[in-house]
C-alpha cells in the first residue's frame, strides 16, 4: 500500500490508476522452445479511459487482454487493480475479482446457448461472493437490457438472435456487474459494418457515460474512436514513432 | 444448492442433446431397474419381516436320514411315530406346536360333477394359532379336533369357497365329500392368509384337514419315514433352537435306533434332528440364487456406468466452451460442479423413474416365469426400503459421475480456454486417451458378451436336445382313489387289493383304448416326467446276497403300452408282453446308463438275459434296454439308473393316454369311463406331459431368456459405449476432418481412415479380452465348475463387435461426411 501511495504521489496523478501494469512479461514454454508473448509491459488505465490496443497478429494483444482480465497470470511483473496487487492471486480469488471488477465483451459473443437472454445477463450477478436479492438482480438486468435496447428479447435464447443482437446482449452482460474495467476483444470482428458501427457507437456512449474501456481491435477506424491508442509489436508497447514507449517510471525509480 | 435457473438451464441443455439424454436415461434406467428388482428380491427373501408374530421363534422340525458312514440318504424326513410321541409330550421349551403333513396326491371335491382338484394339508390346531390364519367365516380347529380325535372337520380356502360354493356362508356346518370321507366345513380361511410354503411356492393348499386323516397318522413303526411332513414349533422367548435341538435330538435318535433294531438292512443308519428357522425353511437355497442374480445386476450396472462415464466425458468436452465462458465471468469451481451435478440429477431422476418401471416389469416377469422356483415373489412391489435403496444408488451414481467429471474440469485451463474459444478451437482429449477409452470399451464388452453368449449357447443346446421320449398329445391323469385303505390289512390282503386295483385300472385303460379320441393308453405309477416331480424307486443288488452292490433306480411300474406310447426307443431286447404284466413276472427293462454300469462291472456283449436281484427275493431278468432320457434333473446331475417293471401298482397310480391329433377328452368322460369299472376312481386332474417337460426345463428356459437378455443388453450397452467414444472422437476432430475434405479427401477416404484408426484399439481390446478369458478359464479349471465351451459362443460376440465397430464408425462420421466440408470447418 505504501508503494502504491508512493507511486501515485510520484506520478502526481489527481486520480489513481484503475489498472496499473509494471514490467509484465508472459512466456509460453514448451519442451522445445520459449515464446515471449509479452516483454515488460508498463501500462496505466484511469477511470473513464477508452484505450484501444492495435497490432499485427501474434503481437500479444490477446495475451495482454487475458492478463488484464485475470484469465491468465503473468510470468513476472506487477498488476494492480484499484491499488490491489492481483498478479499472484489464486484461481478462486482471481475469479471473484474478475466477477466484481471486470466485464468482458468477446469477438464471438460467448453467450451460453442453454440460458435465456435474461439469464445470460444475470449470470455474473449469480456468481457474486455474496448473493444478491432476486429483486435487485432483476432490476439490474432490466436496466442493462434497456441500455442496449433489448428488453423485448429477455426470454429468448441466444441462437434466436442475430449477431448484432447477441453482441448487444454480451455488452449488457459485461455491464451488469458495474465493472471497473470493460475489456473488449475485437467486438466487431463477427459483425457486418452496420452492426459493427452500432456496437461501437454503443461502446462510445458507455465511455461517455464514464465506463472505462480497454479494447483490442484490428480496425483502425474503431481504434481511432478511443481516447488513447496503443500499438503492440513483439510483446512491447510502441510509441508513435515506433520505439518502445516508456509510459511511466518503474516502481524501482519511485521507491523511497 | 440447485436453483431453478440451474434446473431450467440443465433441462434446456438436455433437450438440445436428446440422443445423449435418451441414451444415458435408458441405459441407466434398464440396468438400475434390474438392480432394484434384484435388491427387492433379496430383501424379500433375506430381510423383509414374515407375516407371522414372533417369527424368530418359529421353527420347522424335520430330520436327516443318514447312512452308516454319515452321508445323508434323505433330508427333510419325518418319522410320524416318533414325532407324534413328541407332540403328545412336548418340550417345556416350546409355547406352541403343530404337526403338518402335505397330501401326496390331489383330492377332488366329489360332490361336484367336474370333481375339481384340491390340495390339502393335514394338521393340528396349533397351526392356525402359530400362523394366525384369518377366518372369513366359522372357526379354526379346536382342542377337540386335535390328534386322535378323528373328527372329520375341514377348513377350506376362500378361493375354493367362492369358486365352487358360490361364496355361500351356509356352507359352514355342511359336509363336503373328500375321498371316502364326508368332512364338516367349520371355517373359511380368508384369502389374505399367507400360508407358509414349506414345499416351495408352487404348492398352495385349499383344504386344512385334521392330522388323523393324513397318510402318516396311522403309522406306528418308528422306522417309517415320510417326506413332506413337518413338526412345527414356536419356542418360548427364553429358548433357542440349539437348546431345543439338544433336548429333542437324542430322544428322536434313540427312538429311531430302537425302531430299526430288528431290521438288518437299516443297521448303522441314524435319524438326526435338523430344525430350521421358518425363514430358512421357506427360502431353502433361494438366497444363493438371488444373491448371484443381485451380483450379476450389479456388474451390469457397473459396466453401464463405465459406458455412461465415457459419454459424460464426451459431453463434458462438448460443454467446455460454455464452462469456459462461465469461468471467465467469475464462476467458481463449485458453480461449475453444480451445473454438472444439476444435469446429472436431471438425468438420474429420469433414469430412476424408468428404473422403477423396469423393476415393476421384472417383478411381473419373475412372478410369471419363476413363481414356482423362487419364494416370496408375490410380495415383490415398490416399498419404502426399495425406494430408499433406489434413491441412494441414484444419488451415489450422481456423486460418482459428478466427481469424475469434476476431476476433468481443469479450472485453470478453463479460464484460459476462453482466450482460444473464439478462434475455432476447443478443448481436446489426447489421442492416446481416446484410444484407451475405445480399447477399454471393447475389453468390457467382449468379456461380457463372450461369457453370456457361452451360457446362452449351452442353454439353447439343452433346450434343442431331443429329450428321448414323445410328449405331444400325451396326458397324465392324476387319480383320486377312494378305495378302502390297505394299511389296516394284512400283507396278503394288501397284495390282493393292489392286484385288484391294477386289474381295474387296466380295465379302464382298455376302455380308454376303445374311445374314438384315444390313440393309446397305459397304466403306470409315473410318466417319464410327472406333474409333481415325483418318481418311484426300486433297489437292486447287482450281485445276489451282496448288500454292498445295492443300487437305487428310478422305477416305473407299468404295462406293455408304456414304452410304445412315449416312443421310448428299445436299443436291444424286447418290450413286456401282456402275459408278463398280468402275471407280474420278474422281468425288467433298464436304461442305457444302467446297462453301461452293468457292463462296466462285468463286461460282456449285452446285459439282456442277465439277472438283477433284490433283498431276499427272486431274481429279475433283464429283457430289454431302452435309450436314456435327456432332461435336467433336480435330484441327479446326470442321467440316473432307470428300471421299468410290470409289477404291482401302488396308490397314486396314473392313467396315461395319447390323444389322436385334433381330438379331445373331457374329465367328465374320463370319470364316466372309470365309473364303469369302479366307483372308487375319479380324475383329480389331467396334466399335459409337454407342460410337465416345460416345467422341468423351466430353469433352462429362464437361463436362456436371462442370458439372451444379457447378451442383448450388453451388446446395446457396448454399442452405446463404443458409439459414445467414437462419436466424441470424431467430434473432437471435426475441424481436422473438414480440412481433409477441403483439400480433396472423399467421404469414403475419411471413413476408411477412421475405420483403420478405430480398428487398432478394437483389436487391442479384443486381444486383452482374450487374455482375460484364458486367465478366467485357467482359474475355473482349478475349481469344481465344469465348463463346456462352444465355438459359437466366441464367434458370435467377435462378429458382433467388429460389425458394431464398423457401424458405429459410420454412424459417428456420417453427419460430417454427408455435408460439404465448410460445415465441418465452421463447426456447424
Amino acid at each position: 500500500m505504501t508503494t502504491n501511495t508512493a507511486l501515485n504521489a510520484s506520478l502526481g496523478a489527481a486520480t489513481p490508476a484503475t489498472i496499473a501494469l509494471r514490467g509484465i512479461t508472459k512466456v509460453f514454454a514448451t519442451d522445445e522452445m520459449e515464446t515471449h508473448a509479452l516483454r515488460g509491459i508498463d501500462l496505466d488505465i484511469y477511470t473513464g479511459d477508452f484505450v484501444s490496443i492495435c497490432g499485427p497478429s501474434g503481437c500479444g494483444k490477446s495475451t495482454l487482454l487475458s492478463l488484464l482480465g485475470l484469465l491468465d497470470m503473468p510470468t513476472s511483473g506487477s498488476y494492480q487493480i484499484e491499488g490491489h496487487e492481483v498478479s499472484g492471486l489464486s484461481l478462486s480469488e482471481a475469479a471473484y475479482i474478475r466477477n466484481e471488477k471486470i466485464g468482458f465483451i468477446f469477438q464471438s459473443f460467448n453467450l451460453i446457448d442453454e440460458l435465456t437472454v435474461f439469464d445470460n445477463i444475470a449470470l455474473p450477478l449469480r456468481y457474486r461472493r455474496t448473493s444478491l436479492p432476486k429483486a435487485e438482480i432483476e432490476a439490474r438486468v432490466q436496466a442493462c437490457l434497456q441500455k442496449v435496447d433489448m428488453t423485448h428479447r429477455a426470454g429468448h435464447r441466444p441462437n434466436q438472435l442475430s449477431g448484432g443482437q447477441q453482441q448487444r446482449i454480451a455488452i449488457a452482460r459485461a455491464l451488469v456487474g458495474n465493472p471497473a474495467l470493460l475489456l473488449v476483444d475485437e467486438p466487431t470482428g463477427n459483425l457486418d459494418s452496420k452492426n459493427g458501427d452500432a456496437v461501437m457507437e454503443m461502446l462510445q456512449q458507455l465511455n461517455n457515460d464514464g465506463t472505462t474501456l480497454c479494447m483490442v481491435t484490428h480496425d483502425p477506424r474503431y481504434a481511432d474512436m478511443a481516447s488513447r491508442k496503443l500499438h503492440l509489436l513483439d510483446g512491447r508497447i510502441l510509441d508513435a514513432d515506433g520505439s518502445p514507449l516508456q509510459q511511466h517510471v518503474t516502481l524501482k525509480q519511485v521507491a523511497p | 444448492m440447485i436453483t431453478r435457473h440451474d434446473l431450467s438451464a440443465a433441462c434446456y441443455a438436455l433437450s438440445k442433446a436428446k440422443g445423449y439424454a435418451a441414451t444415458v436415461v435408458l441405459t441407466l434406467g434398464l440396468t438400475l431397474g434390474a438392480l432394484i428388482a434384484m435388491f427387492n428380491l433379496n430383501y424379500q427373501i433375506l430381510a423383509a419381516p414374515l407375516p407371522y408374530p414372533d417369527e424368530e421363534q418359529l421353527i420347522v422340525g424335520s430330520t436327516d436320514w443318514r447312512d452308516k458312514d454319515g452321508t445323508v440318504l434323505y433330508s427333510d424326513m419325518f418319522a410320524p411315530a416318533i414325532m407324534t410321541r413328541l407332540y403328545r409330550q412336548p418340550s417345556a421349551q416350546i409355547s406352541q406346536q403343530a404337526l403338518l403333513g402335505y397330501s401326496y396326491t390331489a383330492l377332488t371335491l366329489r360332490d361336484k360333477a367336474d370333481t375339481p382338484k384340491v390340495q390339502a394339508v393335514y394338521t393340528t390346531p396349533g397351526y392356525m394359532q402359530m400362523y394366525q390364519m384369518p377366518l372369513l367365516h366359522g372357526r379354526a380347529f379346536s382342542a377337540q379336533e386335535d390328534i386322535g380325535s378323528h373328527q372329520a372337520v375341514a377348513i377350506i380356502s376362500e378361493h375354493i369357497w367362492r369358486t365352487h360354493y358360490n361364496a355361500d356362508p351356509a356352507l359352514i356346518g355342511q359336509t363336503i365329500q373328500l375321498g371316502a370321507t364326508a368332512f364338516k366345513v367349520i371355517g373359511i380361511a380368508a384369502s389374505q392368509f399367507e400360508e407358509p410354503h414349506l414345499l416351495g411356492p408352487a404348492r398352495s393348499n385349499d383344504l386344512w384337514l385334521p392330522w388323523d386323516f393324513g397318510p402318516a397318522a396311522s403309522t406306528t413303526e418308528p422306522s417309517a419315514l415320510f417326506g413332506w411332513h413337518f413338526y412345527l414349533v414356536k419356542l418360548q422367548p427364553s429358548a433357542s433352537m440349539a437348546t431345543f435341538s439338544q433336548e429333542v435330538g437324542p430322544q428322536i435318535q434313540q427312538q429311531f435306533q430302537d425302531g430299526i433294531a430288528n431290521i438288518p438292512t437299516q443297521q448303522g443308519r441314524s435319524l438326526r434332528f435338523a430344525p430350521q428357522s421358518l425363514r430358512d425353511s421357506l427360502n431353502g437355497d433361494s438366497g444363493n440364487k438371488t444373491f448371484w442374480m443381485l451380483a450379476g445386476s450389479l456388474l451390469l450396472l457397473a459396466i453401464a456406468s463405465a459406458n455412461i462415464s465415457n459419454l459424460l466425458l464426451s459431453r463434458a468436452a462438448q460443454n467446455h466452451r460454455s464452462m469456459a465462458i462461465r469461468a471467465a465471468l467469475g464462476a467458481q469451481r463449485h458453480h461449475l460442479r453444480r451445473i454438472v451435478f444439476t444435469e446429472l440429477c436431471c438425468l438420474l431422476s429420469a433414469a430412476l423413474l424408468i428404473a422403477l418401471l423396469v423393476a415393476q416389469g421384472c417383478y411381473l416377469l419373475l412372478q410369471q416365469y419363476a413363481g414356482d422356483a423362487l419364494p416370496q415373489l408375490h410380495l415383490l412391489t415398490l416399498n419404502l426400503p426399495v425406494l430408499v435403496f433406489a434413491v441412494l444408488v441414484s444419488s451415489l451414481l450422481a456423486l460418482i459421475f459428478a466427481t469424475l467429471i469434476g476431476r476433468q474440469l481443469d479450472y485453470s485451463r478453463l479460464q484460459r480456454g476462453i482466450q482460444s474459444s473464439g478462434k475455432g478451437q476447443s478443448a481436446q482429449v489426447k489421442s492416446q486417451t481416446r484410444q484407451y477409452l475405445i480399447g477399454t470399451q471393447i475389453l468390457l464388452a467382449t468379456l461380457l458378451l463372450v461369457c453370456s453368449a457361452q451360457v446362452l449357447v449351452q442353454s439353447i443346446y439343452q433346450l434343442r436336445q431331443d429329450i428321448g421320449f414323445a410328449t405331444a398329445n400325451r396326458f397324465q391323469v392324476d387319480i383320486d382313489n377312494i378305495s378302502p385303505p390297505s394299511t389296516e390289512q394284512s400283507a396278503a390282503q394288501r397284495q390282493l387289493a393292489e392286484r385288484q386295483r391294477k386289474t381295474e385300472l387296466m380295465q379302464v385303460r382298455d376302455l380308454l383304448q376303445l374311445h374314438p379320441a384315444i390313440a393309446s393308453a397305459a397304466v403306470s405309477n409315473y410318466p417319464p416326467v410327472a406333474f409333481d416331480g415325483l418318481y418311484g424307486s426300486h433297489s437292486f443288488l447287482l450281485q445276489a446276497g451282496e448288500t454292498s452292490s445295492n443300487v437305487r433306480t428310478r422305477a416305473v411300474t407299468t404295462d406293455q403300452y408304456y414304452l410304445p406310447m412315449f416312443a421310448l426307443r428299445l436299443l436291444e431286447g424286447r418290450n413286456f408282453v401282456a402275459q408278463e404284466v398280468t402275471a407280474q413276472s420278474r422281468v425288467v427293462i433298464i436304461n442305457q446308463t444302467f446297462a453301461n454300469a452293468l457292463l462296466a462291472k462285468s463286461p460282456g456283449d449285452s446285459v439282456v438275459g442277465r439277472q438283477l436281484h433284490v433283498n431276499n427275493g427272486e431274481p429279475y431278468e433283464i429283457i430289454g434296454v431302452v435309450a436314456d432320457l435327456h432332461l435336467p434333473d433336480q435330484y441327479a446331475a446326470s442321467e440316473p439308473l432307470r428300471s421299468y417293471l410290470p409289477s404291482n401298482l401302488i396308490q397314486g397310480t396314473s392313467l396315461l393316454y395319447q390323444l389322436k391329433p385334433g381330438m379331445q377328452l373331457t374329465k367328465t368322460e374320463l370319470n364316466q369311463l372309470m365309473s364303469q369299472v369302479s366307483p372308487y376312481y375319479r380324475a383329480a386332474n389331467v396334466y399335459n406331459i409337454a407342460d410337465n417337460v416345460d416345467r422341468v426345463l423351466l430353469s433352462n428356459y429362464l437361463a436362456a431368456a436371462v442370458t439372451a437378455a444379457l447378451v442383448l443388453l450388453s451388446f446395446v450397452l457396448a454399442a452405446i459405449g463404443i458409439y459414445g467414444v467414437l462419436h466424441y472422437n470424431v467430434q473432437m476432430r471435426r475441424f481436422e476432418l473438414g480440412v481433409r475434405m477441403a483439400i480433396g479427401a472423399r467421404p469414403s477416404t475419411i471413413l476408411r481412415q477412421l475405420l483403420g484408426e478405430n480398428l487398432k484399439p478394437v483389436l487391442a481390446g479384443l486381444a486383452l479380452a482374450a487374455t482375460g478369458l484364458v486367465a478366467l478359464w485357467l482359474a475355473m479349471q482349478k475349481t469344481t465348475f465344469t465348463i463346456a465351451l462352444s465355438s459359437g459362443g466366441f464367434a458370435l460376440p467377435l462378429l458382433l463387435i467388429v460389425l458394431m465397430t464398423v457401424l458405429t464408425t459410420l454412424l459417428s462420421v456420417w453427419s460430417i461426411i454427408r455435408k460439404p466440408a465448410i460445415y465441418a470447418l465452421q463447426g456447424r
